[in-house]
């Protein structure tokens, strides 16, 4: 009861936040159909801002870090990118109504990771003053690039059982190498290694540090935007993807939380890299996933997997996992 | 000055697999390609051709253009380019008439 209670005031707050009111006020925006325009330009330099932000202080802190506390955190990043998608998976292949691959593709893009929600969780977890491990973002790449790479593996060995076509073999390197190469993953990537060899402290300082919480309301406002512009091709797609889309993000969260709850034991993974640890597994890949999938797994109908994401699974985890996760660490720790 | 027959063909499909096409292209006997952002309807979708912010890249249109020698060519090219990638993305090719100043160039 009282972990009900008091998620449901950090709920009430969260709405007072200008990180969710940014993401309401977007998709408002978007519903009256209103002209107010973010050319592409702009939302891609806000997010090479943000994520080098995120790179370089988490490069910074490696560079003083204990490397053998992040190992086990790494190790679970990793399992959680593989056992998120097994669930999914496992979720639409019950459902006899639902495509098997567009499940499998769904569930590849919830188990990978976004860039947006990363960084609205950091915004989040410094105005709440809790603090984080900042290598915490650096596991990114080891929760995203496994589900990517297993559901698109999945997906093939399915096309090649129901078609029994003798299909190209799955280029693993391949999938690797396009998500380093999206744009947010190499920013944060870059990042982490300029902050690591590069000591850009100063610069952090006075120029990417102060303009990060204003850069992240703007992304917020474009992902509001597109949450409600994605959701006509949600009606394309079965009742289920919205089912999934509500509950995977918060399974996947819990999943993660109980694992970061044992590095917590184990290594002092502290309780704001738990949380944190948390909303990145709940979060779904917004940016470099859907072109991954799309070009990998063809068969899949992108309304399905990107409705899902972008209209329900990117705001739930928002608007729901960050507070969530946010009251379930004062009540354990 | 003397003007030629020629074909061109004209391909509107996911921006995503772009390269693959003019990969293709490149294999056929055009010497060379246009690609241009587009936007439109079809019975699929409607892509906003605007410059607005989209969180998912690469889901964008684009219009390549390539120009041949002959009907023919053309044919192949535009065989080729449907089974390779239209079973899966979505596309539409067509062939137009066209005159040219210079064949040398085709």
């Amino acid at each position: 009861m009282e972990l009900i209670l008091d998620f449901l005031s950090k709920f009430v707050t969260q709405f007072q936040t200008p990180t969710l009111a940014f993401l309401i006020g977007g998709a408002l925006l978007a519903a009256f159909k209103s002209k107010l325009f973010i050319p592409d330009a702009i939302y891609k330099l806000i997010v090479f801002v943000l994520l080098m932000k995120i790179g370089m202080k988490g490069g910074i802190e490696i560079r003083n870090a204990d490397l053998t506390t992040m190992l086990l955190p790494v190790l679970f990043a990793f399992l959680l990118g593989l056992i998120t998608v097994y669930l999914g998976v496992f979720f639409f292949s019950c459902i006899d109504k639902v495509k098997q691959v567009d499940g499998i593709a769904t569930a590849g893009l919830f188990g990978a990771v976004s860039a947006s929600t990363l960084a609205a969780a950091m915004v989040v977890l410094e105005q709440e003053s809790v603090h984080f491990e900042a290598w915490v973002p650096a596991l990114y790449p080891f929760m995203d690039i496994p589900a990517l790479v297993l559901s698109i593996v999945l997906a093939n060995i399915h096309i090649k059982k129901e078609e029994g076509k003798t299909k190209k073999e799955i280029d693993i390197k391949g999938i690797i190498k396009s998500s380093l190469r999206g744009s947010a993953l190499s920013a944060l990537l870059l990042g982490l290694f300029l902050g690591f060899l590069a000591k850009p402290d100063e610069l952090l300082h006075t120029f990417y540090e102060p303009l990060f919480k204003g850069f992240l309301s703007m992304l917020m406002l474009v992902m509001g935007m597109e949450a409600y512009s994605q959701i006509h091709e949600l009606k394309k797609a079965a009742h289920w993807f919205i089912l999934y889309g509500v509950f995977a993000p918060i399974i996947n969260g819990l999943l993660a939380f109980g694992l970061g709850y044992i590095a917590h034991i184990t290594v002092g993974f502290s309780p704001g890299g738990v949380i944190l640890f948390s909303v990145i597994a709940s979060s779904n890949s917004d940016i470099s996933g859907p072109p991954t999938l799309r070009a990998a797994i063809p068969s899949a109908n992108p309304s399905t997997y990107l409705g899902a994401s972008t209209s329900i699974g990117t705001p739930v985890a928002i608007a729901i996992c960050i507070p969530l996760f946010i009251s379930l660490a004062e009540i354990v720790f | 000055m003397e003007i030629h027959h020629a074909k061109k063909v004209v391909i509107i499909t996911e921006k995503l697999i772009s390269e693959s096409v003019c990969e293709l292209i490149k294999d056929s006997h055009a010497s060379g390609y246009t690609i241009c952002s587009v936007g439109g309807s079809s019975e699929r979708n409607v892509k906003s051709s605007d410059d607005g912010a989209s969180v998912v890249g690469d889901f964008s249109n684009v219009k390549i253009e390539a120009i041949l020698k002959d009907q023919d060519e053309a044919l192949h090219l535009i065989e080729m380019v449907v089974d390779e990638f239209f079973t899966d993305f979505s596309g539409i090719c067509f062939i137009e008439d066209v005159q040219v100043l210079r064949t040398s160039k085709f």
